[in-house]
């Protein structure tokens, strides 16, 4: 593609009407296909599931990370000023574990805007229009290419990328993929076992509906659910979008089993929660559900719809002679 | 090949060091010598022959040479518990040190300085992307990035080199980069994914 050798950026004034138009136009295309099913990743219940089952294991959310350079201060405060100090702390835990949104791949954009023939031949090369004024998302500004034949037409998703990469390059961002994303280096990472760091390099370099993000992401959770090391992600923000992720593929087995085994059992009765409202959107959840213990809808789901029912058997019988063994000594 | 010899038994000044306070005073009392890593110091027998075979000057090591010898027993008597910059300490003339450090210390394939950098003094320090351990003692472990050269006293052109071995291993994953936390506008995802 000798797209973009050339650039020139147009600032929209009023509103840029016509813009937005288009952007409708190419929603109403995706309304047509049916209604996903990661879609219910924003339903507020799900969402509440989600970051409740993350965890807050404190020393592993304040361990020090790079860019941390503050040394820790101590001072006298009032109270007024701790309830500050919490809540601003809060905060930034809050900011920390938002869970990176599971998406669909986003569908390929390919909107003809209009056909100048009298603009054939203009030039050697096409050029690129992007929308460079303030306080517009990047995720909405318009960028639009006119081809040497003449046609306008929206830019396509990896265009629009670039573009934005060029006018607006984010921190940690790189023009090109980095080569720990391609399979050979990804494998290698993925058996020392650094999920955390590809996931969040992840998120910094990729958009969360694009075809490499959706790649890289999914074969991280892959191998982690092959080895049940869901522990490694436990009061991070990728925690409950694993869950969520392996939801969706009707994966979660090995996930309950862990979270069995490490005492999170009303977690593991959340999941399944999920599990239905993504899966059975008309029934909703099966009768006098809410009435049932953790122990027991564990089982229900176990015997119903688990594909390795043995498995999420075992670990229960596990947790429960546990039990007994504890309240008997 | 007299001067071969005398690069290996190049004798560092590790003088009393300002700034640092790690492992100072332990390396102050004692001078550090670089000494030849493998056998290759057993060349030097037959002299006539090496010098029509081996090319004239400094040699030249790969990675996996580096790399054992970042893992062996003659690094570790040579640099004890110091990262390799530490024991070094430019000189010059005049209380202050110029701003920036040398252009390079080797000129022709030639060592052209007395006091070579720390990367330059040893022979078996190679640059490279999977050389994880000696790429980590330039990085800050408070920051994630590469330390300047007015704290390290590497040479221009070993400090360019750094800078390319530690972005590789940066792209290839080999070394952590210190990352934002993005934040997500869930609204903007909202509207398209129904
Ligand atoms: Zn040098």
């Amino acid at each position: 593609m000798l797209l973009s050798h050339l650039t020139r950026n147009l600032r929209f004034n009023s509103g840029a009407t016509w813009c937005r138009k288009f952007s409708r136009t190419v929603l109403a295309l995706n309304d047509t296909k049916n209604v996903s099913k990661y879609a219910m990743f924003f339903d507020k219940r799900v969402q509440h599931i989600l970051t409740d089952i993350t965890g807050r294991d404190e020393e592993k959310i304040y361990r020090p990370r790079y860019r941390d350079t503050a040394k820790p201060t101590y001072r006298l405060v009032t109270d007024k000023e701790l309830e500050k100090l919490k809540s601003d702390a809060e905060e930034k835990i809050q900011k920390t574990l938002q869970i990176p949104p599971v998406l669909d791949e986003k569908p390929d954009v390919n909107v003809i805007l209009s056909k100048d023939e009298a603009l054939a031949e203009h030039d050697q090369f096409n050029y690129v229009f992007t929308d460079i004024s303030y306080n517009i998302p990047h995720e909405k500004r318009t960028v639009t290419v006119r081809e040497k034949d003449g046609t306008l037409r929206l830019a396509t998703n990896d265009e629009h990328k670039r573009m934005i990469q060029v006018y607006f390059p984010g921190e940690g961002r790189k023009h090109y993929m980095p080569n720990m994303f391609t399979e050979k280096h990804l494998e290698r990472l993925l058996e020392e076992g650094e999920y955390e760091y590809i996931l969040d390099r992840a998120c910094v370099q990729f958009d969360p509906d694009e075809t490499d993000y959706i790649r890289v992401t999914r074969r991280v959770y892959e191998y982690i659910a092959d080895r049940s090391d869901f522990m490694k992600l436990y009061s991070t923000r990728h925690f409950g979008a694993a869950a969520f992720f392996l939801t969706v593929q009707k994966n979660i087995d090995s996930f309950i089993a862990v979270l069995i085994n490490s005492n999170l059992l009303h977690s593991a009765k959340s999941l399944i929660d999920v599990y239905y409202m993504v899966h059975n959107q008309e029934q909703g959840l099966p009768k006098e559900w809410s009435n049932l213990s953790d122990e027991e809808a564990i089982m229900m789901f176990a015997k119903q719809e688990a594909k390795d029912g043995s498995r999420i058997e075992l670990a229960l019988q596990v947790y429960k002679e546990n039990v007994e063994r504890e309240m008997s000594s | 090949m007299s001067l071969l010899k005398g690069l290996f038994s190049h004798k560092l000044n590790a003088q009393k060091l300002i700034g640092n306070v790690i492992s100072s005073s332990v390396i102050a009392s004692k001078s550090i010598r670089v000494r030849p890593y493998c056998a290759e110091a057993d060349l030097e027998e037959g002299e006539e022959n090496t010098e029509a075979t081996q090319p004239k000057g400094r040699p030249e090591h790969d990675v996996e040479t580096s790399i054992k010898y970042l893992n062996s027993e003659a690094y570790k008597t040579t640099y004890r518990d110091a990262k390799v910059w530490e024991p070094y300490r430019r000189n010059h003339k005049g209380a202050f040190a110029p701003s920036k450090t040398r252009k390079t210390c080797v000129r022709k394939g030639v060592m052209a300085t007395g006091n070579p950098c720390p990367i330059c003094r040893d022979e078996y320090l190679v640059l490279h992307p999977k050389n994880v351990k000696l790429l980590d003692q330039f990085i800050s472990p408070f920051t994630g990035e590469v330390l300047s050269y007015t704290k390290t006293g590497v040479c221009q052109k070993q400090h360019k080199n750094l800078l390319v071995a530690v972005e590789q291993a940066w792209d290839l994953g080999y070394i952590k980069m210190p990352l934002p936390t993005r934040l997500y506008d869930y609204s903007l995802y909202k509207d398209s994914s129904k």
